[in-house]
């Protein structure tokens, strides 16, 4: 799908890779904004089922947004472990009781953060 | 050009040894491999001349391969050892059945007497039984607990001198690696051990201790071992399952790192003022324990009493004052007493010593002479 | 899994916590932004923690008297939180009270890794260090060919790269350092003996920097979570025997020189957030298998298996750091790092 304007179809959020996961990114998707590399991605908004989640997007970017096949930020839909995520400043953990956290459902203008804690990079 | 045996220099080479890097024809793999389990005995004085030892069989590939092993040792160097196949019938129908069928064949292959004891007779309570009471979750708990008091029993039924199980290098390195895990310090300290104090009864080793997986089951398969492969059907310990892979990736990276585990496990120190529990035997039972009632003592008790997950839990805390459920589940045996045991042991002793024969049990229950070892 | 209650917690004296639905655990009015070991925190509270939790561990351990501290940082996350711990810490003493400040002076002790991995941000790192306004000591990994021959016999002997010790001092043959630093570490087959190598060398530069600049102590910024991942490689290594030295949260090196482990009370995940929110800067400080899949190296390996452990069971980093502190180090290590300075 072409990245051309957020109509309604489109969902909009804003995407920062740190902890040196920009490495594995490919350089075009990414920009700076506001002192910090970022990427902004549209996704196809989804209506049935659970919504246009945070595991929709961690596919999206392991589908689209790396440079080489690579485990070293996902697999699947599932983040790879010593990856923390950081949704509009708060940690993904902070769910509703009982919420897995994947199926959190992306807002327009959300801000969301990977950062690495691991020092394979 | 195939390949000549870094060993003898004439045969061709089959194998390629994991811990040596050597490659070796399948003559001096057998060999090597068992000279490193005769060395392995011989250094740290596991038995002694007349010896009755007991092999832990299960009819899987390292209780095979120690069973034909410790039977080719025993008379290529004369040990002069009574061996005795030792079985524990944990009461898993598809599994422990089908694999007892294959230990039954080893005894007849390699005419060594077999012993079967069951947790049903034991305990009352069958792995079956038990899985159906407590779900698939915790009943691994149950099984170990369970086992560990069973080869006790078998081995004082027959009076054993020392049972030696089919421990492997990479089950010892699994071990240390979980009890640093799990942070259990008394068993971290013991694990390394390759003989253990056999909880007060009975001395324990694991002669397959420096010895890999990968040469075990090349050895059975090399050997045409007769050796049953299936997996327990209920479910496996996911915590270890992480431990396992662990230790495979590890060997695909540095063939020694097994090895290299277990040094560091025997190295380990535990600080000196950290506390240890003490010791004492169960009000119950009579096994050793570190708290007045055994483990596999409280397990049953939860398990008569309808709340199988009673004892599961590191506290005894809310063994009181749990409602228990009426009527339970059981069907209750209650284990005999390791007294009993042990005075039964010592009167078959004195019986092959030329004494009397211990009085003939023909009554189970309260009026048994036998202590359970022939009347059940 | 774990609640022994045999084990002191980071707080001495733990309170059951009221726990307010959807708000911060201390403060039970702010909307919770992190959760560590399923404790929730908002955001100011959750810095105010992380300080109060780092001064507590540090006013409780013992530095020798009168003597300086080395902080050693490398850019990294763990280490930058820790650079800024340690200055607010010393900061917020004030002068002209009775008590003594927490640290009698501090030096800051880096090594440049640049000669092997160019891709550090190297002088971000340096400009960060001298915002603090501390001395920093500087060594690069080459200038391990001009260290003092006991500080690199005593810090190589007992590791399994060899002989590291006569790579080290062995005649130059004209190549310059860079040139022989190059040199050793192509000589070395596998990532998993590069990685160890790199940590011997760096262990002998911090200590001689220390030594060289009058420090009694150490302060290495190794995280709870890196500490499990050390325990793991160095027990796959067949080091199980110095496990007490190589993470522990107090050891003496050579005999006189303390060092400490202060971040060992963080998860990296809380050190992550404390960053962020703080505004701290932190260098992503590359090594060999940076980028590479897990198989490559011991280390990597053991990294791997231990996040993906602590994903599925909450507590493991914590109980390995536990048991950890129940070991102590055998006579092997001690004779292994001999004292050097007496």
């Amino acid at each position: 799908m072409a990245d051309t304007g957020a109509g309604d179809e489109q969902l909009k959020v804003t995407v920062e890779f740190g902890g040196g996961l920009d490495m594995f990114v490919k350089k075009e998707r990414l920009q700076m904004v506001d002192g910090a590399k970022k990427a902004i991605v549209r996704m196809a908004r989804q209506t049935g089922g659970k919504g246009t989640t945070i595991r929709r997007l961690i596919e999206h970017i392991g589908e689209d947004y790396l440079k080489a096949s690579t485990d070293l930020f996902c697999t699947g839909s599932t983040l790879r472990p010593g990856i923390l995520v950081i949704i509009n400043d708060a940690d993904w953990e902070i769910t509703d009781d009982g919420m897995d956290k994947y199926d959190y459902k992306l807002q327009d203008e959300d801000e969301i953060v990977f950062v690495s804690t691991l020092h394979g990079g | 050009m195939p390949r000549q045996c870094d060993i003898c220099q004439g045969a061709r080479a089959i194998i390629r040894r994991p811990k040596t890097g050597q490659r070796v024809c399948k003559e001096c793999f057998f060999r090597a491999f068992e000279t490193e389990v005769h060395n392995t005995i011989v250094d740290n004085a596991l038995f002694r001349r007349g010896d009755r030892i007991g092999i832990g069989a299960s009819g899987g590939k390292d209780s095979t391969v120690l069973a034909y092993v410790m039977k080719t040792l025993n008379e290529r160097y004369d040990y002069g050892l009574e061996l005795f196949l030792l079985s524990i019938d944990e009461g898993i129908s598809g599994y422990r059945d089908d694999s007892l069928e294959t230990v039954k064949r080893n005894r007849d292959q390699y005419g060594l007497p077999l012993k079967i004891v069951s947790y049903e007779q034991l305990y009352g309570w069958s792995m079956d039984r038990i899985v159906e009471a407590v779900g698939r979750k915790n009943n691994c708990t149950f099984c170990g607990v369970f086992r560990r008091q069973a080869l006790d029993r078998g081995a004082l039924m027959l009076d054993l001198d020392h049972i030696v199980t089919g421990h492997n290098a990479d089950d010892v390195a699994e071990t240390i690696l979980m009890n640093i895990l799990r942070g259990d310090i008394p068993r971290l300290g013991r694990c390394t051990e390759i003989t253990t104090a056999g909880d007060g009864y009975i001395g324990r080793s694991k002669p397959l201790k420096y010895a890999y997986e990968k040469e075990i089951v090349m050895y059975a398969y090399l050997k045409r071992l007769d050796y049953f492969s299936t997996e327990c059907t209920y479910s496996p310990n996911a915590y270890r399952g992480y431990a396992r892979q662990f230790i495979k990736d590890l060997e695909a990276v540095r063939p020694s790192a097994i090895i290299d585990i277990i040094h560091s496990g025997e190295a380990m120190k535990v600080a000196s003022g950290v506390a240890m529990p003490v010791a004492t035997t169960c009000g119950r039972c009579g096994y050793i324990s570190s708290n007045a009632i055994c483990k596999a003592c409280a397990l049953l008790d939860g398990l008569e009493r309808g709340i199988p997950k009673l004892g599961v839990s590191r506290s005894s805390r809310d063994a009181d004052g749990a409602p228990a459920r009426a009527g339970g589940a059981g069907a209750a045996v209650e284990p005999v007493h390791f007294e009993r045991l042990r005075e039964r042991a010592l009167a078959l002793r004195r019986q092959r010593l030329g004494g009397a024969e211990p009085e003939p049990c023909d009554a189970a229950g309260a009026a048994c002479r036998c202590a359970g070892t022939e009347c059940q | 899994m774990c609640d022994a209650p045999a084990m002191p917690a980071a707080a001495p004296a733990r309170t059951r916590r009221t726990l307010v639905p959807n708000k911060c655990v201390k403060c039970k009015s702010a909307q919770p932004r992190v959760a560590v070991r399923q404790i929730r925190y908002c955001k100011a509270c959750f810095v105010q923690a992380s300080v109060t939790k780092f001064r507590t561990a540090q006013s409780k351990v013992h530095r020798p008297v009168g003597t300086k501290t080395m902080v050693a940082f490398s850019g990294g996350a763990a280490s930058s939180a820790m650079l800024r711990l340690v200055v607010d810490f010393q900061n917020a003493w004030r002068k002209g009270t009775d008590a003594e400040p927490p640290y009698a002076g501090l030096v800051i002790g880096h090594v440049d890794e640049s000669a092997l991995f160019p891709d550090v941000p190297e002088d971000a790192i340096r400009a960060e260090a001298a915002k603090t306004g501390l001395v920093c000591e500087i060594a690069t990994l080459e200038d391990a060919f001009a260290l003092d021959t006991p500080v690199l016999a005593t810090v190589a002997r007992g590791s399994d790269t060899g002989s590291v010790y006569a790579q080290l001092v062995g005649p130059a043959d004209g190549m310059s350092r860079k040139a022989r630093l190059a040199a050793l570490f192509a000589g070395l087959g596998s990532i998993t003996d590069k990685e160890d190598m790199l940590e011997i060398i760096k262990t002998a530069l911090i200590a001689d920097m220390a030594r060289r600049s009058g420090c009694g102590a150490v302060l290495m910024g190794d995280s709870a979570t890196r500490v499990a991942v050390r325990a793991m490689a160095l027990t796959s290594r067949g080091r199980g025997f110095s496990l007490p030295l190589d993470v522990g949260a107090e050891a003496q090196w050579f005999g006189r020189m303390v060092v400490q482990r202060p971040m060992r009370e963080f998860l990296a995940k809380e050190i992550a957030f404390f960053n962020r929110w703080t505004g701290q800067q932190d260098a992503t400080v590359p090594g060999f298998a940076t980028g590479l899949p897990k198989s490559v190296s011991i280390g990597r390996l053991a990294e791997a298996f231990i996040v993906e452990l602590d994903r599925d069971f909450a507590s493991t980093v914590s109980t390995v750091c536990r048991t950890l502190q129940k070991l102590e180090p055998r006579e092997e290590a001690r004779t292994a790092r001999p004292c050097t300075l007496c």
